[in-house]
């Protein structure tokens, strides 16, 4: 369990992302912030957004039809 | 060979539009599940993130859709004057507010009409309570409630290119009728530098050019709209007992004759093109979310949720039809006839999903 966690089940796209990064501003440099999700396409989306915001995607994993996202803020 | 494919499909156009527009459909959405191909999505990637690969993806497909579409116009396959985007009314300001409108409801909806399309395929019942919204929104604005208030406002703003010497809207036209050029040679060039400039933003980019999905997503989903000029145009012919009107993937008027053909179904004939690819295009959702293992039933997270969702759809109902068109109908299949109008509602539901966005996020922030 970490700390940090934005919770946008049933949300869609661009609420997860939108959330997560209004978040990630709240987490100090080294945390993790654990995003969980039930959009498909946010799979892609963290994916993408840490690929960006060279932040870490430290785990993408999945259980029934929760979609679960750490990231390691470098920032 | 053209010939030989028009009389085959003109031997019972309404079977062959029906099925190869569903399988059309059942492609694009397919890819577009697989593929997270999405007009709204790549919008959101810019302004979060800086990640262009989506936006480019979808400039790479009208691209594609442009080039293909003058390739099946000049093969005789297709006449594109015929179609509804490249008629001498040129509503330009429809084309602005609708753009703008549509542009910010599908950020408030999670996605344009074919996004939804494709998530209500995969289980989720707000796409589809959102789809509803937006059909009979579309209805109630083309000839409902706001019907005569549509045409009241927008109708002065009319501009009748018959009198600026112009055949139809296109930018081939136009520069034709200003340079007193020829117009088939003036559209080629037009055609062919638009689509070039085009492909040279897509393809600059190294992160775009090395990934494969984004390239494929694009290329695909341009081939899908050049597909659906090919049959409808193979398909249209006067004398035909079947009409079938000319045009390729589009969503938004669509999805409300698909409420009145699935409640009038008895009283009405063949299913038209727009019917069976939005059809199709909830399936290829249905068939990706299913071969992946993601079908999953969804609903609304809570009344904000639905609040944000009816609103966006309602928007889109409304601007997808005073635009004349979506994220795909304007934006891959009325910019690949080089129509003025479809350029300017392209421009913004771009802009307009910059401004969602923009408004999303404050909302947000004000949120304790």
């Amino acid at each position: 369990m970490t700390a940090h966690l934005v919770d946008a089940k049933g949300l869609n796209c661009p609420l997860p992302i939108l959330k997560a990064k209004k978040a990630l501003k709240d987490v100090p440099s080294g945390e993790i912030l654990e995003i969980l999700s039930t959009d498909p396409g946010s799979v892609a989306d963290f994916a993408a957004f840490c690929r960006q915001t060279g932040n870490d995607l430290v785990e993408s994993s999945s259980e029934g039809e929760v979609y679960r996202f750490l990231i390691k803020n470098n920032g | 060979m053209i010939d030989g494919w028009k009389e085959f499909i003109l031997a019972d156009p309404g079977f062959y539009v029906g099925w190869f527009g569903l399988a059309l459909g059942m492609l694009f959405g397919y890819v577009v599940y697989q593929t997270n191909y999405c007009a709204m999505g790549s919008i959101s990637d810019i302004v979060n993130f800086e990640d262009y690969r989506r936006f480019r993806s979808w400039l790479l497909g009208a691209a594609v859709a442009l080039l293909g579409a003058w390739g099946v116009q000049y093969l005789d396959a297709v006449d594109l004057s015929q179609s509804l985007y490249l008629t001498t009314n040129f509503n330009w300001l429809a084309n602005v507010v609708g753009g703008l409108l549509f542009g910010i409801g599908m950020v408030f909806s999670g996605g344009c009409v074919s996004k939804n399309l494709v998530r209500a395929g995969a289980g989720d019942l707000r796409s589809l309570l959102v789809l509803v919204v937006i059909g009979v929104f579309a209805y109630m604005t083309i000839g409902g409630i706001f019907g005569l208030l549509r045409v009241n406002i927008f109708g002065p703003f009319v501009i009748d290119l018959t009198d600026y010497g112009m055949d139809s809207q296109s930018l081939g036209s136009l520069l034709s009728a200003v340079a007193g050029t020829s117009l088939p040679q003036t559209s080629l060039v037009a055609t062919a530098l638009l689509a070039l400039a085009v492909l040279y933003y897509c393809l600059k980019d190294k992160d775009f050019r090395t990934s494969p999905i984004h390239l494929v997503a694009g290329m695909v989903i341009g081939i899908c709209v050049i597909a659906g000029w090919f049959l409808t145009g193979l398909a249209n012919d006067e004398f035909s007992d079947v009409a079938v009107a000319v045009g390729s993937l589009t969503f938004v008027r669509p999805t409300g004759d698909t409420l009145d053909y699935l409640m009038r179904y008895t009283a009405l004939g063949a299913p038209t093109f727009g019917i069976v690819t939005l059809l199709g295009t909830a399936m290829g959702g249905f068939v990706a979310a299913i071969t992946t293992g993601r079908f999953h039933l969804i609903g609304f997270a809570d009344v904000e949720d639905a609040k944000r969702n009816m609103f966006g759809a309602a928007l889109m109902g409304i601007g997808g039809v005073l635009g004349l068109g979506c994220t795909v109908g304007q934006a891959l299949t009325g910019f690949s006839t080089l129509a003025m109008g479809s350029i300017i509602t392209f421009a913004f539901i771009v802009i307009g999903g910059f401004i969602g966005i923009h408004l999303l996020n404050r909302i947000l922030m004000n949120e304790a």
